[in-house]
C-alpha cells in the first residue's frame, strides 16, 4: 500500500517536470504533498547533528571540554537537517570518529582539572576501584547523556566496567574513563530515541514517554539535552499532564537558552550550514574570505534572533527589516564604514546597522548569508536565488532541471551581446524545455541582480544598466526590496514557517491530519498573534497532539490516525 | 558507506572544489577502504614524517601548471618523477603574523607546523601526530639533522621543550638497532591494558541490541542494525590490537654504518650523503615498528646549506643574488632549490625499497615536506611551498596539486591531523586557525 | 559614487561627534564637499629603475666577502686569518664569534671601536653612488642645480632626490626590474605592514574631482592594521578609526589640477615600525597624488629629512645587515653625509638634511573620526 503510493507520487513528480514547459503554476507543488500521507505518527530516531553534540558536553562538562574529530556529515532533506537527522545513520568510519571523541571528552572530564567538578564522592583508594563512588557519577551523567534515568541493568554493566577498568589501569578516575567513553559512543546518546507508552487509561491514545517528551521539548526550544529540572518534572509525571508541560514549556520559553533553539532553528531552515564551505573565485572576488561568510552566518542569525526574540517582532518582518549588524569585514562587502567597531565598540566586533528607508538592502534575503550562499564562484545565479527562495522561505519545490540542457549561453559572462544575466537567461530561456521553470524561479532571482556573487552591491553589469523589476505569483515588484516586500505578504512565508517549525519539532513532515491542524488552527493563531515566534511554538508544544503516536505493531486500536479534531 | 551518506559526502566534494579543481576526484571517490590488513591479518599502521629545509622555492618553477590529478612535474619538483603518484603539491598556502613581528625565517615554519601566528606555546605538528601514533612504538619519534647541528629541528613540544635532532647516522643505529633493540619478530608480546578494558566495556553496548531494536519501525531498524556493524568492526579493530601481531615481515636490521661514516654538514653534498644514510635507517627503524615519526631537518630556516668551497650560503644568494633576467631567477638559490628536493628524493626511495603488505612503506607513510617562506628574497610569507609526500594507508589521496589564493596553511596540518584519525576539528591560532581540511583529499 | 551608498551614509546612524571619510560625502561640518578616504598599501622610497643601466656606470656595490676583506687587512689581519673569515662568518650559528671580529674594526686614538656606533671610526670606502641623470621625485627648492636628476616620466628638470643618489648602486635597496619595488624596502614595508597600525591619507572638501583649488590633505595613522585580502593585496573598502594622538595628524592644504592632487610644503610626522624607522619626520614635504578609475591611488612624496635617520635605519640592524645584505655601513653612513643637501648646521656648515621621494600606493578605505569616544586613547 505505502510502497505503491510512494511510486504513483514518484510518477507525478516526473510529469511535474514534464509540465513545467507550459504550466509553470503547476510546477510549484506544496512540498508536503510529495510526502507519503501516514496514517499514523510514527517515531523518529535522530542521529544527534553536530551542534546538538557539542551542546549537551558543553552544557553538561562546561564549554571548557574541548570536542575535536570530524563529525559525520549532517544531512538535509526536505529542507531541513533535522529531517536528515531521521534518515541518517553511523557507518564504522564515523563511529571510530565519534569513540576518538569520546575518549578525548572523557579523558578532560575525568582529569585532575576536572573531575572535583563532576564526582562529587571520593573513591576510598585513587588507586582502586570504588563501585559506590563509580555508580554515583555514572547514574548522574548516564541520565543526563542518555536523557533518561539508567535501568539497573545497564548501570550494572557500566560499574562493573569502571571496577574492571579501575583494577587493571590501577586507577580510579582512568577506570571510570571507559565506561564514561562507552556511554558516549553508545546510541542511546547518539540517537534521540522515542519510547512509546499508553496515555493514562486512554488505550487509543498512545503518546511518547515522559522522558522523550522531555527531550523533544528540550531538543526543539533549546537544541540541547534536557536538563535536570525537565528530567524530574519527567520523572514526577508532570510531564503527562497538560498543566504541567504548560509549566515546563514556559519555563523554556522564559529561558535565556531559549535563543541558541531559535537560533538552531533558523540557521538549519535556511541552510547556512552550507556557507561553511562556500568557496568562491577570489582572483574575481578578493574580498571574499572564510571570516566572510563566519561573519555572513552570524549577521542573518543576529538579524532574526533580533526581529524574533530581541524586538519580540513580526517573523515576516526578517525580510523587510532595515535593521542588521555589521563587522568591519563586512562592511568592506557592503561599502559602508563601520564606526566603532575598535574603539567604544563591541568588544566582539558587531554593530548594530540601521539602513535609510527605501534602502533595497532590506532583510535578510539580501545579506550575503543568501546571496552568496546561493550564486556560483565567478557569478550570481537568478536560478539559484529564487529556487532558494521558493524553496526555503515558502516551501515549494522548484523541480530540478532536466539532463543535457546547453548552458553555454547563460555561462559566459563575457559575451558582448549578452551583458546581463537577465540576457543571458532570457537567450537560455527560449529553449523550450526550460522555459517553464525558468519562469517560477528567474523573475525574483534578477530581482537581486543589484548584488554581486558575494553579496556587493552593483549598478551595472558590464556596463549595461540592471532590470531588477519582476512579479512573484501575481504581485509586481521594481527591486530587491520589493520582493522582500512581496515575501512579507506572500501567504506562503506565513504558512511555510510554521510548517518547518512542527517539522523541525517532530522530525518528520507532518502528517496529512497534522497539516490540516497546522493551517487551519496554528497558521491564524500564527496571523492572530501578530506572527509572533514565541506564542507559535508554545502554540505547538502545547497541543496534545504534539505527543501524540500511533499505537505499537499488534496493539489493537479503534482509532490509531489522529484526527484533526483529537488533539483540541 | 551507505548510498545515502556517500551521496552527501559527494555534494560535498563538488561544493568545496568547485573553484580550482573539478571532477578528477570522483575517479577515485569510490576508494574508500582505510582498513588495509596485510597478507597476515594484521593490521598495518600508518607513519607520519615532516622534513624541512629553509629559504623556500622561488615562485613559478615548482608549481605545477595543471590543478587536480595528473599534473605535469615543474622544474624544481623532477626528482620526484618517480613518486609523483604520491606527492601532493599545496600551492598559494600563506602564512599570517596577526601583529606579531616577522622574525625572519622562523615565523613561516611556525606557520606551518604550529600554525602559530606568534608565540603560542603549542607543540608541533609532529608532536600532537605522535602523541595519536606513536604512543606504543618503542621511540615516539626520531629526529634527525643532516648538516651536523642538534639544533637544527622544527619538533618541540612546547617552546621549552625542544626535540633535539641526532645528526650521527652510526649513533642513530645504535639507538635503534643496538643491543637494546628487540627483534619483533621474536619478541614476546604485552596486549595494551586499556585497549582490553575498553573492550570488555563496550560489550555492555551490545548487550542492547535486542531492547532498541523493539523500540523502532523497520526503516530504523536498518540504521540500528548498521551501528551495530559498525560496533562491530570497530571491536574487531581492538581484537586485533590485543592479539599476538603476525611477525613483522618488512622487518630486517639493517647494515651498521663504517665507523667513520658521515656525520653531516652544511657543505650541501655532504648533507645529502649523510641524509641518504638516514633515510634508510630511519625505514628499517619503520619496518620494524621502533617508531611512527620521524622528523628531518635538511637545513636551518636562513639556510646554511652552500657548496664545497664556497662560503655564500643558500640564505646569503637568496638575499644577495641578481635576479638572472633571462632565467627569471637568482641562478644559484634556485641551483640549491633543486638541490634540496633531490636530496628529499632519497626517503620516498628508501621507503619505497621495503615491502610491506601488498604495498610498499611508502604507502603507509605520510612525509609533509615544508619550507618556511616562499620566495626568500624577501622572507615572502605567501605561497609558501608544502607537499605531502607518500600514503596514510589509503586514509588520504594523493597525486594532486591543490592550488588556493592565500589560505591559510594549516589547512594542510589539519588534513593531515584528520587523516590519522585524530579527533580535531579546528586547528591553529588568529588568523591560522582553520576548520577546513582540504575534504577532497581525506577518504 | 552610487546612490545607495550615500544613502546610508546619511542614514544618521552615526553619533555626532563621528564623521566618516569614504568615496562619498563627508558629515565634517567644517569641511564641505566629498571627501576620499585610502589606505596606504605601499610606502618606501620611490627608486627608479634605469633600463638602460646609466645609473651606476662604475658596477654595484661589491658585498661583504670584497669590504670585509679590505676591512679585515686595514686592522693588521693576516692573509689566511682573513681568507679563513670569509670562509665560515656567513655561517650564522658561529655568529658570536665572528661579528665581534668586524664590529670592533673601528679605531678611536688606537682602541677597537664599535664601528656602527661609530661609523666615523674608519676611512670612508667610497661606496659606489648614482651617476646617471634620471630620477623620480621632486624639484624641492625650486632650483635647477647641477646635481639635480631629470624627471623620467615628465622631464622635468632640478629634482632632488639625493637619498636615491646614495643608495640606489646598493643590490638590496634597487629594483631588480621596472615592475617590482626593490628587495630590501619590500621585506621592510611588509614587516611595517603585518605589524603595525595602518597608515591612512584623507583627500576632503572636494568640490569637483578634476580641478579644485582648496581641499585638504591628510595623512593619519590608523588604530587598526591593515588587513589581506584574499589574493594577497590589501583589503579594500575596510573602516579604520583615526589614532586620536595629534602627533600623527598630518593635515595639508592642497588642489585639484587635471585631476592629479598635489600639496604645499610643510612638515609631517609618520610613525612606521622601529624595525624600519619609529618615525619619519619629513620637512617640506609635498604630495602629489592620482586616484585611478578603479578608485585606487598613486602617488608620490618628495621631502627633507635628516639623514643620520637613513644611516641607523640600516644601521640597526649592525653585522647583521653588513654581512647579508650587501650594505658597507661605514660607506652608506659617509655617502649619506657627503651628499646631505639642505639644513646646514650653523656652527660647522654641514648639511644635516637629505632630499628623497616617497612612492605611495593606497587603495579606498572607510576613514572614521570620532574624538568622542576614543578620547581616552590619546597618548
Amino acid at each position: 500500500m505505502t510502497l505503491s503510493f510512494r511510486k504513483s507520487l514518484l510518477t507525478a513528480a516526473a510529469l511535474a517536470g514534464i509540465f513545467c514547459i507550459g504550466a509553470p503554476v503547476q510546477a510549484v507543488r506544496a512540498e508536503a504533498e510529495a510526502e507519503v500521507v501516514s496514517a499514523t505518527n510514527p517515531t523518529v530516531l535522530r542521529r544527534l547533528t553536530q551542534l546538538q553534540y557539542k551542546n549537551i558536553i558543553a552544557d553538561i562538562f562546561g564549554a571548557d571540554i574541548k570536542i575535536g574529530g570530524r563529525f559525520e556529515p549532517d544531512m538535509r532533506e526536505n529542507g531541513l537537517l533535522e529531517l536528515g537527522a531521521g534518515r541518517a545513520s553511523i557507518p564504522a568510519a564515523g563511529l571510530a570518529q565519534y569513540a576518538n571523541m569520546a575518549r578525548s571528552v572523557s579523558a578532560q572530564v575525568l582529569d585532575e582539572k576536572h573531575r572535583a567538578s563532576f564526582v562529587a564522592c571520593t573513591p576510598a583508594n585513587v588507586k582502586a576501584s570504588d563501585d559506590a563512588c563509580a555508580r554515583q557519577f555514572l547514574a548522574d551523567a548516564g541520565q543526563l547523556l542518555y536523557r533518561r534515568p539508567l535501568q539497573d541493568g545497564e548501570l550494572g554493566d557500566l560499574v562493573a566496567g569502571a571496577k574492571l577498568s579501575a583494577d587493571t589501569l590501577k586507577d580510579f578516575y582512568a577506570g571510570l574513563e571507559v565506561p564514561l567513553a562507552t556511554m558516549l559512543q553508545s546510541p542511546e546518546f547518539l540517537f534521540r530515541w522515542e519510547v512509546r507508552a499508553p496515555n493514562g487509561g486512554n488505550k487509543d491514545a498512545w503518546q511518547i514517554d515522559a522522558y522523550s517528551k522531555a527531550s523533544r521539548l528540550s531538543f526543539f526550544l533549546w537544541n540541547s539535552a534536557p536538563d535536570t529540572k525537565l528530567l524530574t518534572a519527567a520523572k514526577n509525571g508532570d510531564l503527562d499532564t497538560p498543566k504541567g508541560v504548560a509549566r515546563e514549556v514556559e519555563r523554556m520559553l522564559g529561558s535565556p537558552r531559549l535563543e541558541a533553539g531559535v537560533r538552531a532553528f533558523f540557521y538549519d531552515m535556511f541552510g547556512l550550514d552550507s556557507l561553511t564551505s562556500l568557496t568562491k573565485d577570489t582572483t574575481l572576488y578578493p574580498k571574499y574570505s572564510f571570516k566572510i561568510a563566519a561573519d555572513a552566518e552570524e549577521q542573518t542569525l543576529r538579524t532574526i534572533v533580533d526581529v524574533v526574540l530581541t524586538q519580540n517582532g513580526d517573523y515576516r518582518d526578517i525580510f523587510t527589516t532595515r535593521k542588521t549588524f555589521l563587522t568591519r569585514q563586512l562592511g568592506t562587502v557592503y561599502g559602508v564604514p563601520i564606526v566603532g567597531a575598535a574603539a567604544g565598540g563591541t568588544p566582539d566586533g558587531w554593530q548594530p546597522y540601521e539602513f535609510p528607508e527605501g534602502d533595497s538592502r532590506a532583510g535578510i534575503l539580501i545579506q550575503p548569508g543568501f546571496l552568496a550562499l546561493h550564486s556560483h564562484p565567478g557569478r550570481t545565479s537568478p536560478t539559484l536565488r529564487g529556487k532558494a527562495l521558493r524553496e526555503s522561505v515558502l516551501c515549494q519545490r522548484v523541480p530540478d532541471p532536466p539532463g543535457n540542457v546547453n548552458f553555454n549561453v547563460v555561462q559566459d559572462t563575457t559575451d558582448p551581446n549578452y551583458k546581463t544575466v537577465r540576457q543571458r537567461l532570457q537567450a537560455h530561456a527560449t529553449e523550450a524545455m526550460c522555459t517553464g521553470c525558468h519562469k517560477i524561479t528567474d523573475p525574483i532571482g534578477l530581482a537581486m541582480e543589484n548584488y554581486d556573487t558575494i553579496g556587493s552591491y552593483r549598478a551595472k553589469e558590464n556596463g549595461a544598466p540592471i532590470d531588477t523589476s519582476g512579479t512573484i505569483d501575481g504581485v509586481a515588484f521594481s527591486d530587491a526590496a520589493g520582493l522582500a516586500k512581496a515575501i512579507h505578504d506572500h501567504p506562503a512565508t506565513a504558512s511555510c514557517l510554521v510548517n518547518r517549525v512542527y517539522s523541525y519539532a517532530v522530525g518528520r513532515t507532518p502528517t496529512a491530519g497534522e497539516r490540516d491542524w497546522l493551517k487551519q488552527e496554528a497558521g491564524k493563531a500564527f496571523a492572530a498573534s501578530g506572527y509572533k515566534i514565541v506564542p507559535l511554538l508554545r502554540k505547538i508544544t502545547l497541543h496534545e497532539a504534539f505527543f501524540r503516536v500511533a499505537p505499537p505493531e499488534g496493539v489493537p486500536t479503534k482509532a490509531a490516525a489522529l484526527s484533526p479534531e483529537a488533539g483540541r | 558507506m551507505t548510498n545515502l551518506s556517500r551521496r552527501a559526502a559527494l555534494r560535498g566534494v563538488l561544493a568545496g572544489s568547485a573553484v580550482s579543481v573539478a571532477l578528477p576526484f570522483l575517479d577515485c571517490f569510490l576508494n574508500t577502504n582505510g582498513t588495509a590488513l596485510a597478507a597476515t591479518g594484521a593490521p598495518l599502521p600508518n607513519r607520519f614524517g615532516t622534513w624541512f629545509w629553509g629559504c623556500g622555492m622561488n615562485p613559478g618553477f615548482w608549481e605545477p601548471k595543471q590543478v587536480g590529478a595528473n599534473y605535469e612535474m615543474p622544474e624544481l619538483l623532477k626528482a620526484l618523477a618517480p613518486y609523483r603518484k604520491n606527492v601532493t603539491v599545496f600551492s598559494g598556502l600563506k602564512t599570517f603574523l596577526d601583529g606579531n613581528p616577522l622574525v625572519p625565517h622562523s615565523s613561516g615554519a611556525r606557520g606551518v607546523l604550529i600554525a602559530a601566528a606568534g608565540k603560542e606555546p603549542d607543540p608541533s605538528i609532529d608532536v600532537l601526530v605522535a602523541d595519536a601514533i606513536g604512543s606504543t612504538t618503542r621511540f615516539r619519534s626520531i629526529e634527525v639533522s643532516t648538516t651536523s647541528y642538534a639544533s637544527h629541528t622544527q619538533s618541540r613540544r612546547s617552546p621549552s621543550v625542544i626535540n633535539s635532532s641526532e645528526t650521527s647516522p652510526l649513533a642513530l643505529y645504535q639507538r635503534l638497532f643496538g643491543a637494546e633493540f628487540q627483534d619483533p619478530n621474536a619478541a614476546d608480546f604485552t596486549p595494551d591494558p586499556k585497549v582490553m578494558v575498553r573492550k570488555s566495556v563496550l560489550s555492555a553496548i551490545k548487550d542492547q541490541r535486542d531492547r532498541l531494536n523493539t523500540m523502532v519501525g523497520a526503516a530504523d531498524k536498518a540504521r540500528i542494525d548498521e551501528y551495530f556493524t559498525s560496533l562491530r568492526q570497530i571491536e574487531q579493530e581492538m581484537e586485533l590490537q590485543l592479539s599476538k601481531p603476525a611477525p613483522l615481515d618488512a622487518c630486517t636490521k639493517p647494515g651498521e654504518p663504517a665507523a667513520n661514516a658521515l656525520t653531516g654538514g652544511t657543505d650541501i653534498e655532504i648533507g645529502t650523503a649523510t641524509h641518504k644514510l638516514f633515510a634508510k635507517l630511519m625505514a628499517h627503524a619503520i619496518a620494524c615498528d621502533q617508531t611512527r615519526v620521524i622528523n628531518v631537518s635538511f637545513s636551518d630556516g636562513p639556510s646554511s646549506l652552500r657548496r664545497n668551497g664556497v662560503a655564500t650560503t643558500h640564505h646569503i644568494y637568496t638575499h644577495e643574488e641578481q635576479i638572472d633576467e633571462k632565467l627569471g631567477y637568482q641562478p644559484h638559490a634556485h641551483e640549491f632549490e633543486r638541490l634540496v628536493i633531490e636530496a628529499f628524493a632519497a626517503l620516498p626511495e628508501a621507503l619505497s625499497s621495503i615491502k610491506e603488505g601488498d604495498g610498499t612503506l611508502l604507502d603507509r607513510t605520510l612525509v609533509m615536506l615544508n619550507s618556511e617562506c616562499g620566495l626568500a628574497k624577501h622572507h615572502s610569507l605567501d605561497n609558501i611551498p608544502v607537499f605531502l609526500v607518500g600514503g596514510a594507508g589509503g586514509r588520504i589521496k594523493t597525486g594532486y596539486h591543490l592550488a588556493s589564493l592565500g589560505d591559510p596553511v594549516s589547512r594542510v596540518g589539519l588534513t593531515v591531523q584528520q587523516a590519522f584519525g585524530m579527533p580535531i576539528n579546528t586547528w591553529g591560532h588568529g588568523s591560522l586557525r582553520t576548520s577546513r581540511p582540504f575534504t577532497e583529499l581525506l577518504v | 559614487m552610487d546612490s545607495v551608498r550615500l544613502r546610508s551614509l546619511m542614514a544618521g546612524a552615526f553619533a555626532a561627534c563621528v564623521s566618516v571619510s569614504a568615496f562619498s560625502v563627508s558629515a565634517q561640518a567644517a569641511d564641505a564637499g566629498k571627501s576620499k578616504g585610502f589606505l596606504v598599501s605601499w610606502f618606501h622610497v620611490a627608486q627608479y629603475f634605469d633600463t638602460q643601466g646609466r645609473d651606476c656606470p662604475k658596477g654595484i656595490n661589491p658585498g661583504p666577502e670584497e669590504y670585509y676583506k679590505r676591512e679585515l687587512a686595514a686592522i693588521g689581519k693576516t692573509k689566511a686569518e682573513i681568507d679563513d673569515y670569509l670562509k665560515n662568518f656567513l655561517d650564522l650559528s658561529k655568529m658570536s664569534d665572528t661579528a665581534p671580529v668586524v664590529q670592533m674594526r673601528g679605531r678611536v686614538n688606537g682602541q677597537p671601536t664599535d664601528v656602527y656606533a661609530h661609523p666615523d671610526s674608519v676611512p670612508d670606502p667610497h661606496i659606489f653612488t648614482v651617476e646617471g641623470p634620471y630620477s623620480f621625485g621632486f624639484n624641492l627648492d625650486g632650483k635647477e642645480d647641477t646635481g639635480n636628476f631629470i624627471e623620467p616620466d615628465t622631464g622635468e628638470k632640478g629634482i632632488d632626490n639625493q637619498l636615491y643618489r646614495v643608495t640606489n648602486c646598493i643590490n638590496e635597496i634597487r629594483p631588480h626590474s621596472p615592475t617590482e619595488y626593490a628587495p630590501l624596502p619590500t621585506s621592510y614595508w611588509s614587516v611595517v605592514q603585518e605589524v603595525m597600525p595602518a597608515m591612512l591619507i584623507e583627500i576632503s572638501g572636494i568640490d569637483d574631482e578634476q580641478n579644485d583649488d582648496n581641499v585638504t590633505v591628510a595623512i593619519y595613522r590608523a588604530q587598526e592594521r591593515a588587513q589581506s585580502d584574499s589574493n594577497g593585496g590589501m583589503l579594500g573598502g575596510m573602516s579604520f578609526h583615526v589614532d586620536p594622538n595629534p602627533r600623527w595628524h598630518n593635515i595639508m592644504r592642497g588642489k585639484i589640477v587635471n585631476g592629479v592632487v598635489t600639496t604645499a610644503p610643510q612638515n609631517l610626522n609618520i610613525a612606521t615600525d622601529p624595525f624600519v624607522m619609529p618615525e619619519h619626520k619629513f620637512t617640506q614635504a609635498r604630495l602629489k597624488l592620482n586616484i585611478a578609475e578603479n578608485g585606487n591611488m598613486k602617488g608620490r612624496l618628495g621631502a627633507y629629512h635628516n639623514w643620520y635617520a637613513y644611516y641607523w635605519m640600516y644601521g640597526v640592524g649592525t653585522w647583521g645587515v653588513e654581512a647579508t645584505n650587501n650594505i658597507d655601513l661605514p660607506g652608506l653612513y659617509y655617502a649619506l653625509k657627503k651628499h646631505a643637501d639642505a639644513d646646514p648646521d650653523p656652527k660647522t656648515g654641514e648639511n644635516t638634511s637629505i632630499s628623497l621621494a616617497y612612492q605611495i600606493d593606497a587603495v579606498p578605505a572607510f576613514i572614521i573620526h570620532d574624538d568622542q569616544s576614543t578620547a581616552g586613547l590619546a597618548r
